[in-house]
C-alpha cells in the first residue's frame, strides 16, 4: 500500500514538474510584458521586482495600429473556421461513407498537398489573384475574400482526415435505419450523424482557428494594408532596425493568445473525445 | 426491405457524394494545382532581378537550374547547403522522435485521474498556443549567454554546468532550435496520444494485471501495439511538417536580421535567403521542386511499409 | 498541424496597391498611397502628424500611408517593382536605389525637378551619391534622412581612468590603449567592460566593419565594381583590429550573440563604455524607461560623441538613410511630386528629424538651429563631416547578403565556439567570403 502511494505521489510529483518545466517560457513572455524594454534586453526582468509596467498593455494599442490587426484576425480566422469545417465536414463524410470512382485520387491529393513547399507556392499564388483581379474585376488581394478563400482552400485538407476518422468510427446502421423509415441521405447525415460526432466537428474546428490564427506568411503575402492585415503580420511593427519595444511585443502576444485560449477552455471537453476517435482509426 | 435499401443506395451514391467533396475539390485544385504546375515551369525559366517582370516569359533554358544546383558547386544557391541539409535532416530527426516520445510519455502520465487533471492538460496546451512567430524572438531572449533565462537556471541554479554555455553561437545553436520546437510541438502529440489511450477498453489491461503482468510490460506489450497506428501517422506529419520548418530559427537570431549560422541554418530559411536575396528566383523554385519530389517519395514508401497499420477498416 | 508548416515567410510580399486613383481635374479628389518604413518609434501616427500641413493645405487630396517593417520591406518593394504594383510614392533604402531603378520601376527625376530641390549641392554628398547609380547621372531618388554613425562614449568614466576623450579617439594605436586602460571599471556596482559591439545576430554586422575597413584603405568592392575585396591586405588588418578587442576581452563575449538594439540598451545600462552607433539613440534620452527610453539613467546625463578614430588612409564614417521616389507605375505622378517636394523640403525634414532622430539628408535641415540648440545633436553632426556610403550598385544587395552571412561565420571565430583565433583564421573567412561574393557577383552580369 506505501508503496502504491508513494508511486502515486512520485508521479503527481513528476507530473506537476513538467507542467512547471513547460509553462517557464510562457511565464517568462508574460513577465517580460510587464517590464520595460531595456530591462528585457538585460535580462533584468527579475531583477525589477514588483514593478510592473501595466502602461504596455496599453500602449501596446497606440504604438501600433494593433486594434485593426486583432479585428481582422478575429473576423478571417472566424469566417476561416466556419467555411473549413463546413467544407471539410462534408468532404469528409463522402469520403467516409461511399465508394465511388476517384474517393482514392482524392485521398492521395489530399496527402500531397500537404507535401507542397510554400516556396512553389506563392509566387503564382500571386499571380494567379492578381489576374483575377485585373481580369475578371475581382479584387483578391489585399482583401478578406482573398485571404479566407485561401484559408479555407489550405487547412481544408488536414481537416478532412481528421473528421474522417471520427466519420468512420460512427456505426452505419444508424444512418440506415433512419433511410428505412423514409430519411432522405442528405437529411440522415444531418440529423443523424452531425449530432453524434459533434465533438469531432468542435475539435476540428477550434485546430483551424489556431492554424488560421497562427498564419504568417499568406497573410503577409497576399495583403498590404492595416485594413485587411493579421496580427501575426503586424506584431512585427515593434521591434525592427530601429525599433526596440520588445515589451510591447511580449504584451501583445500575450493578448493574441487570449482568443484562442478561450476557445480552447471553451471547448475542452469535446476535444479530447472528438481526437479519440479520429487519432486511433487515422 | 434490403433489396430497397439497397436500390436507394444505389440511385443516391451517383451524385451525392461528388456533391458533398465539390467545394473542398474546388479550393483545392484552385489553389494548388494551378500553383504546382506554374511553379515547376518557373524552375525551367531564368528569373532573375531582371526578368522576374516577365514572369512566366522569362527566358526559358529547360533543366539548367537543375544542372547548375546539382552539379555545380560555385553556383551561388549551393553556398551553405551542405550545412543546411544536414542540420534540416537531423533537427527533423530529432524533434519528430523527440515530440512523439515526450508527448507519448506525457500522455500516459495524463492518463490516470489525479486532482487538478483538466486544469494540468489545458495548462499544457499552452505551448501550442503561442504564436510560433513569437516563440523565435522569446528564446532568443531565453538562449542568451549571459542574462537569459535558461543559463540562469542551468548555471546559477541547478549547477549543471561550471562554464555558462553559448546557445546562439556555435554547434549550441543546433539545440537552440530544436529544443523550442519541440516544446511546441510535444502537447499536440500529447493530446492525440491522450485521446487515443482513453479509446483504449480497460479490460485489455485487467486480463493483464490479473496475470501478474507488470506495468512496464503492459505498456510495451499492449499499449505500443495498439498505438502504433497513431504513431505511425503522426511521425509522418512530424516529418513533413519539420523538413520545412522556417518561423522560429528565422526569428530566434536578431529578430530576422541576424544569419542563423552553420549549425541552426535549415533548407527553407537557406532557400529564401538564397533566392530572394540573391535573385535567384528560377534555381529556387528547382530545389523546391526537388524537394517537394523527394518528400513524395518518402511519403510514398512510408505509408506502403505501414500500409497495413493505417488503412481505416472501411 | 501539417499545414503550419507549410506556411514560410518568404521576403518577397506581393501586394497590390490597391488604390483606386483618379486623374482629372482639380475638382476631384485625388488619392496618393506611400510607403514608409518603420523608423520612429509611432511610424503610422507621426506620419499623420508630418502630412498634417500639407493636407491641411491640400484638402482634395487622400494620403494612405502603409507601414513596413524594414526587416521584410525589401521583398516587398522589390515585388511590387517586379509586378508594376506599388505605391506613388517610395521610401527606399539607400542602397536600394540602384537596384529598383535598375528594375526600371522609378520614374527619374527630371533636371529641371532637381533644381527645384536645389540639386546635389543642397544635399549631403554621401547621401546624394545614392540617388543615381555609380555610373550614370540620372538621378531617381531624392534623399530624405541620413544614418550616421559615430562614438557614444562615458565622460565619467573617461574621466575616472584619467583618459583624455580627444586623445583617446586620435588613432587606432591611441584608441586601443585608452580601451585597454578603461577596461574593467567599476561603475554603480558593475563591471563595465570597454568596448560593446554586436555580433552576428545582427543587421548591422557590416556597416560596424565599414568605417574601419575605409578608414585602413580597403573597401569592400574593387574600384571598377567587378570583384570584392574583402580579403585584401587592407581589408584584413582593419578587421583583424577591429576583431582583436573582442579576442583581447576589450568587448566582452557575450556582445558577440546580440544585437544592435541589446548593445545599444547595455551602454545605457552601464555595460559598455563605449559604443559605436548612431543618431537615433539620441531620442531615448528624452523618453521615459516606461515609453522605451533611457531618460532616467546614468549614462543618458554622462556621455559624449567622438568620431571614429582615424586609420591609416582617413576617419570616414558611415553613412546610410533612405530616399524617396516615385514609381513609374503610378497613375499621379505630378500630385505625387508635389507632395514629395513637401517632403523632402526643409521643415518638413526638421520635423522628421525631431520625430525619429535620424539626420535630415539636406543640408539646411542638417544645421537648422533649432535642431542644432540640442547640444548633443550639434555634437553628433560636428562629428560625421566625413561621410562615406556603399558605391551604388545594383547588385548591392546579394553583395550584403553574402558579407552578413560569412562575417557572422567569422565572428562565431572571434566569439572562440569555431576554432582557434587567429590572423590566419581570419584570413581564411574572409577568403571565403570573396569567393562567394565573386560568385553572386558573375551571376548577376
Amino acid at each position: 500500500m506505501t508503496t502504491k502511494r508513494s508511486n502515486t505521489w512520485l508521479l503527481n510529483a513528476l507530473t506537476w514538474s513538467i507542467v512547471l518545466v513547460t509553462l517557464l517560457p510562457i511565464f517568462w513572455m508574460v513577465l517580460s510584458s510587464l517590464r520595460n524594454y531595456s530591462d528585457i534586453a538585460d535580462g533584468g526582468q527579475l531583477d525589477a521586482g514588483l514593478t510592473f509596467q501595466w502602461q504596455n498593455y496599453v500602449d501596446m494599442w497606440i504604438n501600433v495600429d494593433f486594434f485593426n490587426f486583432f479585428k481582422n484576425s478575429l473576423i478571417i480566422c472566424t469566417l476561416t473556421t466556419l467555411f473549413a469545417t463546413v467544407s471539410a465536414t462534408c468532404a469528409a463524410y463522402a469520403l467516409a461513407r461511399f465508394r465511388f470512382h476517384g474517393s482514392n485520387a482524392v485521398s492521395v491529393g489530399i496527402t500531397i498537398t500537404q507535401v507542397i513547399p510554400g516556396m512553389l507556392f506563392f509566387l503564382p499564388l500571386y499571380m494567379l489573384y492578381r489576374k483575377i483581379g485585373e481580369s475578371y474585376g475581382v479584387p483578391m488581394l489585399d482583401t478578406y475574400h482573398g485571404l479566407i478563400f485561401l484559408y479555407v482552400a489550405l487547412f481544408t485538407p488536414a481537416s478532412i482526415w481528421i473528421m474522417r476518422g471520427f466519420f468512420i468510427a460512427i456505426p452505419r446502421e444508424l444512418e440506415d435505419a433512419a433511410i428505412i423509415d423514409g430519411c432522405s441521405r442528405f437529411g440522415a447525415f444531418v440529423r443523424i450523424v452531425l449530432p453524434i460526432s459533434a465533438p469531432g466537428i468542435i475539435a476540428t474546428a477550434t485546430f483551424i482557428f489556431l492554424l488560421a490564427w497562427d498564419e504568417l506568411f499568406f497573410a503577409w503575402t497576399l495583403t498590404s494594408s492595416s485594413s485587411v492585415q493579421t496580427i501575426p503580420v503586424g506584431i512585427r511593427l515593434f521591434i525592427g532596425q530601429y525599433q526596440h519595444r520588445y515589451d510591447l511585443m511580449m504584451a501583445a502576444a500575450t493578448v493574441s493568445t487570449l482568443p484562442v485560449l478561450i476557445a480552447f477552455f471553451a471547448c475542452q471537453r469535446f476535444f479530447i473525445k472528438g481526437l479519440a476517435a479520429g487519432a486511433v482509426k487515422g | 426491405m434490403q433489396f430497397d435499401t439497397f436500390t436507394l443506395r444505389l440511385k443516391k451514391l451517383e451524385v451525392f457524394p461528388y456533391l458533398l467533396l465539390l467545394p473542398a475539390i474546388l479550393m483545392m485544385v484552385v489553389v494548388n494545382v494551378t500553383p504546382i504546375l506554374q511553379g515547376f515551369y518557373m524552375s525551367l525559366l531564368k528569373l532573375n532581378q531582371y526578368t522576374l517582370s516577365q514572369y512566366l516569359d522569362a527566358p526559358f533554358i529547360g533543366v539548367e537550374n537543375y544542372r547548375r544546383i546539382l552539379f555545380e558547386s560555385h553556383s551561388p544557391i549551393r553556398a551553405g547547403l551542405g550545412f543546411a541539409l544536414r542540420n534540416t535532416l537531423l533537427y527533423t530527426l530529432m524533434v519528430s522522435v523527440l515530440a512523439i516520445a515526450i508527448g507519448l510519455g506525457v500522455a500516459t502520465l495524463l492518463n490516470r485521474d489525479f486532482p487538478g487533471r483538466n486544469i494540468a492538460r489545458t495548462l499544457l496546451l499552452l505551448p501550442w498556443i503561442v504564436p510560433s512567430y513569437v516563440v523565435g524572438t522569446l528564446w532568443g531572449f531565453m538562449w542568451q549567454r549571459d542574462v537569459g533565462i535558461i543559463n540562469v537556471v542551468l548555471v546559477d541554479w541547478l549547477h549543471l554546468f561550471d562554464e555558462r554555455p553559448f546557445w546562439l553561437l556555435g554547434s549550441n545553436s543546433f539545440w537552440a532550435i530544436v529544443i523550442p520546437t519541440v516544446w511546441r510541438a510535444w502537447p499536440v502529440m500529447m493530446l492525440i496520444f491522450l485521446a487515443a489511450l482513453q479509446a483504449i477498453p480497460d479490460d485489455q489491461y485487467e486480463a493483464a494485471t490479473l496475470d501478474g503482468v507488470s506495468k512496464w510490460k503492459q505498456f510495451f506489450h499492449i499499449t505500443l501495439p495498439l498505438l502504433k497506428p497513431v504513431i505511425v501517422i503522426q511521425f509522418m506529419f512530424q516529418i513533413i511538417d519539420n523538413i520545412y520548418s522556417y518561423n522560429i530559427v528565422s526569428m530566434m537570431f536578431g529578430n530576422g536580421a541576424g544569419h542563423p549560422g552553420e549549425w541552426a541554418d535549415l533548407l527553407m530559411p537557406l532557400l529564401t535567403r538564397q533566392s530572394f536575396s540573391y535573385w535567384l528566383f528560377g534555381q529556387g523554385a528547382a530545389v523546391s521542386f526537388i524537394m517537394m519530389v523527394l518528400m513524395l517519395v518518402f511519403v510514398g514508401i512510408w505509408m506502403k511499409s505501414f500500409k497495413r497499420s493505417m488503412t481505416s477498416d472501411d | 498541424m501539417t499545414t503550419s508548416g507549410i506556411k514560410a515567410r518568404f521576403l518577397t510580399g506581393l501586394l497590390l496597391a490597391g488604390s483606386i486613383t483618379a486623374t482629372g481635374s482639380a475638382a476631384r479628389a485625388a488619392e496618393l498611397n506611400i510607403w514608409v518604413m518603420s523608423t520612429t518609434a509611432q511610424q503610422q501616427q507621426d506620419m499623420k502628424e508630418l502630412l498634417r500641413p500639407y493636407l491641411a493645405s491640400n484638402p482634395s487630396l487622400r494620403v494612405n500611408v502603409t507601414v513596413l517593417n524594414w526587416e521584410s520591406a525589401w521583398s516587398k518593394i522589390t515585388a511590387a517593382a517586379a509586378s508594376g504594383q506599388g505605391p506613388d510614392i517610395l521610401e527606399l533604402g539607400t542602397t536600394w536605389v540602384a537596384a529598383i531603378s535598375s528594375m526600371n520601376a522609378l520614374e527619374p527625376v527630371s533636371q529641371q525637378q532637381q533644381t527645384q530641390m536645389g540639386s546635389a549641392k543642397a544635399f549631403i554628398p554621401a547621401v546624394w551619391g545614392t540617388t543615381h547609380r555609380f555610373d550614370d547621372s540620372t538621378v531617381y531618388a531624392i534623399p530624405w534622412y541620413a544614418d550616421a554613425r559615430a562614438a557614444f562614449y562615458r565622460t565619467d568614466v573617461f574621466k575616472k581612468a584619467g583618459v583624455n576623450p580627444k586623445e583617446a579617439f586620435t588613432n587606432w594605436t591611441s584608441f586601443k590603449q585608452a580601451m585597454q586602460k578603461i577596461n574593467g571599471q567599476v561603475v554603480d556596482g558593475k563591471k563595465m567592460y570597454a568596448l560593446g559591439y554586436p555580433g552576428k545576430n545582427d543587421w548591422n554586422v557590416l556597416h560596424n566593419l565599414a568605417p574601419w575597413v575605409w578608414n585602413a584603405g580597403g573597401d569592400f568592392l574593387s574600384a571598377d565594381k567587378t570583384h570584392s575585396v574583402i580579403n585584401s591586405p587592407e581589408a584584413l588588418q582593419a578587421i583583424t583590429y577591429y576583431t582583436s578587442f573582442a579576442a583581447e576581452g576589450l568587448v566582452p563575449s557575450s556582445a558577440l550573440e546580440k544585437d544592435s538594439t541589446q548593445i545599444e540598451a547595455g551602454f545605457f545600462n552601464g555595460n559598455y563604455a563605449v559604443i559605436f552607433s548612431g543618431s537615433w539613440i539620441l531620442k531615448q534620452l528624452t523618453m521615459p524607461k516606461a515609453k522605451g527610453g533611457q531618460m532616467e539613467s546614468l549614462a543618458a546625463h554622462n556621455f559624449g560623441i567622438e568620431s571614429y578614430p582615424a586609420g591609416l588612409k582617413g576617419n570616414q564614417t558611415f553613412f546610410s538613410g533612405s530616399d524617396l521616389a516615385i514609381m513609374k507605375s503610378s497613375k499621379n505622378k505630378d500630385q505625387a511630386w508635389k507632395l514629395l517636394t513637401y517632403l523632402t523640403s526643409r521643415d518638413a525634414e526638421v520635423t522628421y528629424s525631431k520625430m525619429s532622430a535620424m539626420l535630415p539628408a539636406r543640408l539646411d535641415a542638417l544645421n537648422d538651429p533649432v535642431l542644432m540648440a540640442d547640444p548633443h545633436y550639434a555634437d553628433f553632426v560636428a562629428q560625421v563631416k566625413n561621410g562615406r556610403h556603399y558605391p551604388s550598385i545594383p547588385g548591392w544587395g546579394p553583395l550584403e547578403s553574402v558579407y552578413l552571412k560569412n562575417i557572422g561565420n567569422m565572428f562565431d571565430i572571434v566569439a572562440g565556439v569555431k576554432g582557434k583565433y587567429s590572423t590566419q583564421a581570419i584570413k581564411q573567412a574572409l577568403d571565403t567570403t570573396a569567393a562567394e561574393a565573386n560568385d553572386v557577383l558573375d551571376e548577376s552580369r
